[in-house]
């Protein structure tokens, strides 16, 4: 009992501290942010602001467009998922449901494309879209990623567990195959369809590589793009204002892991099958 | 076959169906009667499902049409059939409440999908109206099977009895020509099973409309059914009237399927129906001694009778309340084979005697069956019955 | 509908429900893929108008040149720093936070959300912060360095210690996903099994953790550690954000190479070497992630 205790404690104190050490970025970066410039640049060690300077947040914002980026943020994000949905969920669903020829041939290709990442085809749809004068448009930013093969993959072993009879009912009753699609098959999986939402939210929220690669105009960039932007920009040597705007572009998904942790680490868990 | 003439609500002609190198189907020519009560029986692999799911058009004959009303329908969609399915695991939409899973085939027959748009369903006016219209309909058939408290809940919600009084309310609410059934009891227990039985009964003499039920189980098909087909195989061997699949059998298959306790079947030897043997013991003769014959007599109709033509030694009873089962072990005579067992239900209040005691059976002739050894079919010619 | 039979009509919908997927998946995948593999054969600048088969020329570049040498080894050292230290500091933690949760779940709970926090946030913005954490002289760990005494190191410019620096974030910001999957690995050891090794003598935390957690904890060992390797394979938002490849190409890795190469440089056929060089990794690597996935199909 009393090793127990111990141990207990022991542990109790190496995961606060820990803990400590994974959150001492975001705790230096809040506590940047709300420096005013003279507390940054000193030469003793001094854990928080003096001075409470929300000023830097007024700089940030007007400085550097970031409510733009953010609005982008969300525009390229619900773009790629709206297409992303509109072509997986239906090919998923005949894949799962419907006997058709192609149906092995289509399944290999999804199983083929898990393998490959975007990078590898970042050259080519690069060449592809300066050819059809498509670079530095959300097009560019949104249509590489109009299909996922991880979400037909996810959906489709959803919907292969659903019964047969399900769909046969609806079909009796006289719903379309689309109808099917969206009025059964969809609201049923609502834990794969929440699951993938946020895994492709997050991975295109964070994403850098496309963004840096397929746009030059600030006036389209991601959040990611848009904060290094402003880092290389002159402000950007104005470190308080750069904390807070890291603060900012970082803050949707951080908030939104804090409210929904469950369906959060799901989401990211489940897309990590994808790597 | 019998003639049904264009009546037939539907109708089979040289149907098969094939899945890759099996065949499911083999050439099944068939007819459903409007207004009838059809139940498909036979054991599970026989091909019944399939055959309902071809009526209904949720799968395609590989060779051969179906038809309506004598008019093909192989091209027409489920939906354009007007049928409705109950189907076994009652497939009711679990996101929807009971309500909407019974309104859902209304609102895609009678509404646009311009109409069924997430935002233009709530606030056009003439969809609005449709919807009211549609689910006055809902609650009147939801009354009517006494589901009007729970139009809110979700199925999940639902015990197994409820939830298949849904099903038949969304197979009901759009008044289909023709209702089909499969194995709509088999996930109740036992005790509503019965209940649910006599509802559906009611149900159809309500509605006058023709309903297929598919079942493996007998006594439903035998107690609800105007007609049953029984079908092995991909095909039906028999098509009648419950009596007369009990009381004609048309061959050993049929008549060792029907029946609550399996048939006995003695096979003579050649010659069997000379004088003095137990074929001339029942009361039969036969024109054509050479033919090579197999008794046929149901447990349930043999008797004690010490004078009766088959005796042997007791090998096992079964004690079943009201009634006892025994095992027989038939003594050597002219035409039987040696080793032949006979089991026989007979009254318990008349079983004096325990194991390896001989006792004598007797039947009447007209319910001793008789089947052609070699092709197991009835022999109707040449066998004659004393009265 | 038109006059179509049945089977056309089947057909077309089959065709209107897999079709654009299909296609799209022709588009932006596998298309691709030919066309890079193609490319890195070639000497195609971007913009050229013509191009010429150069057969393994640029892998020869790749492998010759001690800049292309650098990305390949860096990136293999970078995979080799993050898989060993993130699985072991995971695990620690996982193993930590599931044995607290049996007294405290809430306590428990809040403190799997604080390991968490780094997968959810962006990486570019958290590359900053680390940034500032570790800026020579105004970073909070150099000023504590310099306080008690310590030399203070150049983490981002010393080319010896920069790569260490990127991996070390990369740890940071691996853990707390590797937890989740380990938490969901610890959740599923039945409990009869600590009894019965107790009751065969393995009565320290010690004993228990090696007759026990670790052998039942195999399969899930294995998958985390290949998808921690994919994922470091692909390290790029740091390296492009932290010291695009520098000082002197002393943190340059296998993407960012790519991507300096293709996107800045232009030189496409050699930037599409590297990508086909950094594919038949991930490659590898992922045929490894299917296998072990067919053990443990049921985690989404």
């Amino acid at each position: 009992m009393r090793q127990g205790i111990l141990i207990r404690v022991a542990s109790t104190i190496a995961l606060l501290l820990g803990a400590a050490l994974v959150l001492l970025p975001f705790f230096w970066m809040i506590s940047i942010s709300l420096k005013p410039p003279d507390e940054i640049f000193t030469r003793h060690v001094s854990l928080l602001p003096d001075r409470i300077a929300w000023e830097n947040y007024a700089i940030a914002v007007t400085s550097v467009p970031l409510g733009r980026f953010l609005m982008n943020g969300v525009i390229v994000c619900s773009g790629i998922l709206f297409f992303q949905m509109l072509f997986s969920v239906p090919c998923a669903y005949a894949l799962a449901q419907r006997q058709f020829k192609a149906r092995v041939v289509i399944f290999g290709m999804v199983l083929a494309g898990l393998l490959v990442p975007f990078h590898v085809t970042a050259i080519p749809i690069f060449l592809g879209l300066a050819k059809l004068r498509l670079l530095d448009s959300y097009t560019a930013l949104i249509l590489p990623f109009a299909t996922s093969v991880f979400g037909i993959f996810l959906f489709r072993q959803f919907f292969a567990r659903m019964p047969k009879s399900l769909f046969d009912a609806a079909r009796v009753d006289g719903l379309s195959e689309g109808a099917i699609v969206w009025r059964i098959a969809l609201p049923l999986s609502w834990p794969a369809a929440t699951a993938f939402a946020i895994f492709s939210v997050t991975a295109h929220w964070n994403d850098l590589f496309w963004p840096l690669i397929a746009t030059s105009d600030p006036a389209i960039a991601t959040p990611p793009r848009g904060i290094l932007y402003f880092r290389d920009e002159e402000a950007g040597t104005d470190l308080g204002p750069l904390m807070a705007g890291a603060m900012i572009i970082t803050a949707p998904l951080i908030l939104l892991f804090l409210f929904a942790q469950r369906t959060f680490i799901r989401g990211v868990a489940t897309g990590g099958l994808r790597g | 076959m019998d003639d049904y003439g264009s009546e037939d609500v539907m109708g089979f002609q040289a149907v098969s169906r094939r899945f890759g190198s099996t065949e499911i189907l083999k050439d099944l020519t068939l007819s459903i009667s409007d207004g009838a009560f059809t139940a498909i029986l036979g054991p599970s692999g026989c091909g019944k499902s399939t055959t309902l799911r071809l009526m209904a058009g949720l799968d395609q004959p590989t060779e051969g049409s179906v038809t309506m009303f004598g008019r093909d329908v192989s091209e027409k969609r489920p939906a354009e059939r007007n049928i409705a399915m109950v189907f076994q695991s009652y497939a009711l939409y679990p996101h929807l409440s009971v309500a909407e899973n019974i309104a859902l085939p209304l609102l895609m027959r009678e509404t646009s999908a311009f109409q069924r748009l997430p935002l233009i369903s709530k606030f056009s006016t003439s969809s609005r109206s449709k919807r009211a219209g549609i689910f006055e309909r809902v609650k009147a058939i939801a009354e009517m099977l006494d589901l009007g408290d729970l139009l809110h809940r979700k199925p999940g919600q639902l015990s197994g009895g409820q939830q298949q009084r849904v099903a038949v309310g969304r197979a009901l609410v759009r008044d289909p020509t023709l209702f089909l059934l499969d194995e709509p009891l088999s996930n109740l227990d036992a005790k509503l099973r019965i209940q649910m039985r006599s509802e559906l009964s009611a149900l159809h003499r309500r509605t006058g409309r023709a309903f297929v039920y598919v079942t493996h189980d007998q006594t439903e098909a035998m107690g609800m059914a105007d007609r049953i087909l029984l079908m092995l195989d991909g095909r039906v061997i028999q098509d009648g009237t419950p009596r007369s699949l009990y009381e004609q059998p048309q061959n050993t298959k049929v008549a060792g399927f029907i029946g609550g306790h399996s048939m006995n079947f003695l096979v003579l030897q050649r010659g069997a129906t000379s004088a003095g043997g137990l074929f001339a013991g029942l009361g039969l003769s036969c024109s054509d001694p050479s033919m090579e014959m197999t008794l046929g007599i149901r447990p349930e109709h043999l008797d004690l009778d010490p004078d009766g033509p088959l005796y042997g030694k007791v090998e096992h009873v079964e004690y079943l309340g009201g009634e006892t089962m025994i095992e027989l072990l038939l003594d050597r005579q002219i035409g039987l084979e040696t080793g032949s067992k006979l089991r026989a239900l007979v009254s318990s209040a008349r079983v004096p005697f325990g194991l390896g005691d001989a006792i004598n059976l007797g039947c009447k002739p007209e319910l001793v069956h008789v089947f052609e050894s070699g092709s197991g079919e009835r022999i109707r010619t040449g066998i004659e019955k004393a009265a | 509908m038109f006059n179509l039979s049945r089977k056309s009509r089947e057909a077309l919908t089959d065709m209107m429900l897999a079709g654009p997927a299909t296609l799209a998946m022709g588009m932006l995948i596998f298309i691709p893929v030919i066309i890079v593999a193609f490319l890195s054969f070639t000497d195609y600048q971007m913009g050229a108008k013509t191009l010429r088969w150069v057969g393994v020329d640029n892998y020869a570049t790749l492998i010759s040149d001690p800049i292309g040498r650098r990305a390949i080894v860096n990136t293999l050292l970078y995979v080799a720093i993050v898989v060993p230290f993130s699985i072991a500091l995971s695990l620690l933690v996982a193993i930590g936070l599931h044995g607290m949760a049996d007294w405290s779940p809430s306590f428990s709970k809040a403190l799997r959300a604080a390991y968490f926090l780094p997968v959810a946030a962006t990486l570019v913005a958290m590359a900053l912060a680390w940034q500032m954490l570790l800026h020579p002289s105004i970073g909070l760990i150099n000023m504590a360095l310099i306080h008690v005494g310590l030399p203070a190191p150049a983490w981002f410019s010393d080319r010896g210690l920069v790569m260490y620096t990127l991996a070390l974030i990369g740890i940071w910001q691996s853990v707390g996903y590797n937890m989740v999957l380990f938490l969901a690995g610890l959740a599923v050891i039945p409990q009869h099994l600590y009894d019965a090794a107790e009751v065969d003598g393995a009565v320290t935390v010690w004993d228990r953790f090696w007759t026990v957690t670790w052998p039942m904890l195999g399969p899930t060992t294995l998958f985390v550690a290949v998808i921690t390797a994919t994922n470091a394979f692909r390290v790029f938002e740091t390296v492009a954000t932290l010291t695009r490849g520098g000082p002197a190409f002393a943190s340059d890795t296998l993407v960012y190479a790519l991507y300096r190469e293709g996107f800045v440089y232009f030189k496409v056929s050699y930037a599409s070497a590297i990508t086909i060089v950094f594919f038949v990794f991930v490659c590898t690597l992922t045929i490894v992630q299917y296998r072990v996935l067919q053990k443990r199909v049921h985690y989404t």
